[in-house]
């Protein structure tokens, strides 16, 4: 009965997360080309519902009324197998996001943290693993399209998504120095007490911040790093065979690793959904019962925070150069977030010394 | 509480992660199968060609390609190794004091030996 | 005689035939015999006095009933004396065979492999001698000698234009593509290393890039040959947007060609038009009434500006930087605006007219112009802080394709590609026209030859050309805008329903056409993208006996090569885009 209940719970939670990714997903989607047409005085879609706002739900029925075309040369299974393995990633990463404080609640004798699906004492490096999973479905794609353009792009963003995985991973490491946990819901606990307790400026991990944003850009191949896609270059890189279905795989996919690591990134430097201040508005108004909803917004105008820098970079800087790119993740970022850690661990120790 | 109850409480952390990506999959496998029963299917030779930019393609795609792509990927297995040590350190940071400490310096640095050594071999060159 | 050409037949008694300064301006003209050409070049080029380093063009005239049948030109430039010369040489129809040039000025690889495609003319040592424009299976002739057939039913009859619907689905693409196609997009020392069976390193592969590609700027084709990422050997594959419009010409009179200029580089189609109409009035000798000197001036400037705002555009998003593109055709929009206003047309104007041009300004009009002067610098100000100051466009521009000066003269590079490695030329300056030495500006010179300086040179050209507008404006003095020349000028509307001269002369002239004087003339101007020159060579008639147009889009994809080597795939598109090639102006 236990288990039941317990399955239960996890499932309602499963279920409303993949609805609000997926949301997200459509209206990022239309967001974004929004934002960039405002940037680039233009009105941006403007046609289907009023000020376009349901382009989402027409591209996504188009997308999937669409043919799939499987090229002649392709390996049909890998070929279906790729989407799937790109967009399970990104979506299964929310898993161990803390969208709301640390609750817990109690339904028929079962505890129950309602603000998070699973808090498992791995939480970062369940994420990092399963974003590396992320990459094969690129690099098969890529391959399994008998195209060279797509092997171009799969050869790309392998050897790209691996190098800067190696920056991301370093640069959190002073996080954990700092929360000495993996947990995303410690991490985020460990926050609390206004901006200045948040390890962006508390733990001044404002390098390893620079370095993580900078490699989540790169992670999930947007400009200026979207080498692999490079659409002036190789056309539309490992997803130039793809169409209908598959392809809103992938494009799903994009976007919701965007927000998977803007979600990081809010957690990791900005305190998840702790308030900026001492104790939440909504305490000081009075009714400290609703403060998980304010918890959820400020972890929600964080995550948007991000969304728009991912837009607002696009808008603004050219795609770098592969030998740049590489260049610059190896030689610049790598020693950048090696130097953080050292630098880190030095200064908590002393600091922390009695 | 026994090993196996010990066991099982700790795992059920692991529980819905299973369900997730059994979800996940579904969704993904589920949305193509059901696309594949609604969308047209015409089919010809033109369309189910390589896309080349429109000119036949010259040879098969699928061919050796240089070893500087395996270099990359060689180093980051290394190198990736190489930090994942550092996270149960970082973890265990206020346990192990300064002895703790040293080791992870010495640890850096011979990492940093490594990094120095391959790019002066210019393994880190895009060339 | 002038001391140039006593010289040179001083120098080769017996080689060269004749020598002759031709028509009103004194074309200074060789006619040489042919096996000699490529002395008589080597001479041309290197001797201190003479130093005709560039090859503008070459051209190839075909004339049926002589004993040697097929005559061809090289248009030669002199850039450190600014001169030019003609040199001709006749070849018999049996054995239309000539020494290539192409060891003197690389630059004419190209333009040989264009004489032989349409003219069918051989060039004996040329490293690739293919076809260029036509289809490399094409077996009906060669499309400009006099006696192709220009009617009836043609090899495009046997083209399956529609794809089979019917047929069955192949199960693999995989075939290889037959060796012998794909020798010309080998290195060279592959190829010659093992007999005659090329050879391909395992990792290397082909890859065809374009025609149907986003950065390819139109229907250009390169083969590339990749190692990795890295280019081994660029070959630009032309022709997709081969329309003939000199064959087209000849059938033409000198006012109907006008709108098939327009199409040339249809981006900067007053500049063709300009350049065409310059061409006409210098066979014609006709004088311009000053007024049209400016308002020609004037729109011929806009018009670069648009180009080079489109360039600027299009460059920036091959490169990913994606907003600069929008705000370029913000501007260029008001400029489109202000030449509807003028003659109706946004695209494919149709302005100039042989003698004057079509409309007049307007005082609404010359406003506009002046606030949209007012408000242009403050616009390049915003495409500078997006790109001049971003680390990661210096990074993809700085010491990309670099050219050094010797090389670009010496492959005939012209435009911005030419001023951009160091070389002051602008025919603007060396050869003015219009109301160019009326005004004051200057030409503005790059250093390193990279894509950079070739980005800096168009800024600072937009810059220039708002200074010139700017001062046409104010000196804008009154008077007619179309020549008084009964014979060409058609009369206007009104006087042709009311007087009965005016009325026939209008009929004369939209039936027949009016008659040139015979000769041969080249006249260049300064295009958008370089020297777009029109050669026309005139048997009386109202129609161009043979039109040659020297497009810089055409030449500049002749360096191609030359400059890719080496670079990665992501310089291609950078390429594509310094060279601001319009497939209109390449493939005509």
């Amino acid at each position: 009965m236990e288990l039941m209940i317990f399955a239960g719970a996890a499932l309602v939670k499963i279920a409303m997360v993949m609805i609000v990714v997926l949301l997200t997903v459509a209206f990022l989607t239309l967001a974004e080309r929004k934002v960039l047409s405002w940037m680039q005085d233009r009105m941006g879609p403007m046609e289907v519902g009023p000020y376009g706002i349901l382009q989402p739900i027409a591209d996504g029925l188009k997308l999937f009324f669409k043919e799939d075309i499987i090229p002649s040369g392709a390996n049909w299974l890998l070929f279906s197998l790729a989407p799937i393995l790109s967009v399970v990633p990104a979506l299964i990463g929310f898993a161990v996001i803390p969208y709301g404080p640390n609750q817990e609640m109690e339904i028929f004798g079962v505890t129950i943290k309602p603000f998070v699906i699973t808090d498992i004492n791995i939480g970062i490096l369940y994420i990092l693993a399963f974003a590396s999973i992320g990459a094969y479905g690129i690099i098969l794609g890529g391959w399994a399209s008998n195209n060279k353009y797509s092997l171009l792009g799969g050869l790309r963003a392998a050897a790209q998504v691996i190098s800067y995985e190696l920056n991301i991973g370093l640069a959190i490491i002073g996080v954990i120095i700092l929360s000495g946990s993996l947990s995303m819901v410690k991490i985020a606990e460990g926050q609390a007490g206004g901006f200045w307790h948040w390890y962006l400026f508390g733990g001044l991990q404002i390098v390893g911040f620079v370095v993580y944003v900078i490699s989540a850009v790169a992670e999930t191949n947007r400009l200026p790093f979207d080498l692999a896609e490079a659409e002036s270059e190789l056309v539309a890189g490992w997803m130039t065979e793809y169409s209908g279905m598959r392809f809103a795989f992938f494009f799903m996919a994009e976007y919701a690793n965007m927000i998977l690591v803007s979600c990081i990134a809010a957690v990791l430097f900005l305190g998840g959904y702790q308030s900026p201040f001492p104790h939440y508005i909504i305490e000081y108004l009075g009714f400290p019962g609703m403060k998980w909803v304010e918890a959820v917004v400020w972890f929600t105008v964080k995550v948007y925070f991000f969304l728009f820098l991912f837009f607002w970079i696009r808008a603004t800087l050219p795609r770098l150069r592969y030998d740049q790119l590489m260049r610059f993740g190896w030689k610049v970022l790598l020693p950048l977030a090696l130097a953080n850690v050292l630098i880190t661990s030095i200064v908590v120790y002393f600091v922390r010394q009695p | 509480m026994s090993g196996t109850e010990h066991l099982l409480y700790y795992l059920s952390d692991y529980f819905p992660i299973l369900v997730f990506i059994a979800v996940a999959f579904a969704f993904g496998a589920g949305t193509l199968i059901l696309s594949h029963f609604v969308q047209p299917k015409l089919p010809d030779a033109e369309k189910l060609s390589v896309y080349e930019c429109g000119s036949e393609p010259f040879s098969d795609a699928r061919m050796p390609f240089p070893v500087r792509y395996y270099i990359i990927a060689m180093l980051f297995v290394i190198f990736d190794i190489e930090i994942l040590f550092l996270y149960p350190w970082a973890v265990a940071f206020d346990k192990i004091g300064m002895i703790g400490m040293a080791e992870m310096v010495i640890f850096i640095a011979l990492f940093v030996v490594g990094y120095i050594y391959a790019w002066k071999k210019g393994a880190l060159e895009w060339d | 005689m002038h001391t140039l050409l006593a010289k040179l037949k001083d120098r080769f008694p017996d080689a060269v035939l004749a020598v002759r300064e031709e028509g009103p301006y004194k074309d200074l003209v060789a006619q040489v015999k042919a096996p000699a050409v490529p002395d008589i070049a080597r001479f041309l080029r290197d001797d201190g006095e003479m130093s005709f380093d560039m090859l503008s063009d070459i051209c190839s005239v075909d004339y049926p009933e002589d004993e040697d049948r097929f005559e061809v030109i090289y248009l030669l430039k002199s850039l450190p004396h600014n001169h030019r010369l003609r040199m001709k040489a006749r070849l018999p129809e049996d054995a239309p065979v000539i020494p290539t040039v192409t060891p003197i000025w690389r630059g004419a690889n190209f333009l040989e492999r264009e004489v032989y495609d349409m003219m069918g003319i051989r060039f004996e040592g040329h490293p690739d001698l293919r076809r260029i424009l036509m289809p490399e299976d094409y077996e009906e002739g060669f499309p400009l000698r006099k006696d192709f057939p220009v009617e009836g039913k043609g090899w495009r009859t046997t083209f399956p234009f529609l794809p089979k619907l019917d047929e069955p689905a192949v199960a693999s693409s995989a075939e290889e593509v037959p060796a012998e196609q794909q020798r010309p997009f080998l290195i060279e020392s592959e190829t010659e290393s093992n007999g005659d069976k090329p050879v391909r390193r395992q990792e290397e592969l082909l890859l065809n890039m374009g025609p149907q590609h986003p950065a390819t700027h139109g229907v250009l084709r390169v083969v590339l040959e990749l190692e990795g990422e890295r280019i081994v050997k660029a070959t630009p594959d032309l022709g997709y947007l081969h329309r003939g419009v000199e064959k087209l010409s000849e059938a033409l009179t000198y006012q109907q060609i006008i709108p098939h200029t327009d199409r040339l580089d249809y981006v900067c189609s007053m500049l063709n038009n300009y350049a065409f109409v310059r061409a006409v009035e210098k066979l014609l000798e006709l004088t311009i009434p000053p007024r049209a000197e400016y308002i020609r001036t004037t729109v011929a400037e806009m018009q670069r500006i648009i180009g080079h705002l489109f360039w600027l555009g299009t460059q920036a998003l091959d490169i990913g930087a994606m907003t600069v593109f929008f705000w370029t055709f913000r501007e260029r929009e008001v400029l489109l605006d202000m030449f509807e206003k003028l003659c109706g047309a946004r695209l494919t104007l149709n302005y100039y007219r042989v003698g004057g041009v079509d409309s007049d300004f307007t005082p609404d009009l010359v406003q506009k112009m002046q606030a949209f002067l007012d408000t242009f610098p403050a616009h390049i100000a915003e495409y500078d802080e997006l790109l001049r100051t971003n680390r990661i466009w210096l990074s993809r521009t700085k010491n990309v394709a670099v050219l050094s000066a010797p090389d670009a003269i010496n492959f005939g590079a012209t435009g911005p590609v030419l001023r951009g490695s160091g070389v002051a030329y602008d025919v603007r300056k060396a050869e003015p026209y219009g109301a160019y030495d009326k005004v004051e500006w200057e030409v503005p010179v790059g250093k390193n030859g990279d894509t950079y300086d070739r980005y800096w040179v168009r800024m600072e050209e937009m810059k220039q050309s708002s200074r010139i507008i700017r001062q046409c404006l104010q000196q804008l003095p009154e008077g007619p805008i179309i020549a008084d020349a009964p014979q060409i000028v058609p009369p206007p509307k009104a006087n042709v329903m009311r007087d009965m001269q005016s009325h026939i002369h209008h009929f004369i002239i939209f039936t027949l056409g009016f008659k040139t004087p015979k000769g041969e003339t080249y006249c260049a101007s300064e295009g958008a993208k370089g020297e777009l020159g029109f050669f026309i060579v005139s048997d009386g008639g109202a129609r161009p006996y043979r039109m040659k147009i020297r497009a810089p889009s055409f030449v500049h994809l002749g360096v191609f090569d030359h400059m890719a080597r080496g670079y990665l795939i992501a310089d291609v598109v950078t390429i594509f885009g310094t060279y601001d090639v319009v497939m209109g102006e390449v493939d005509r």
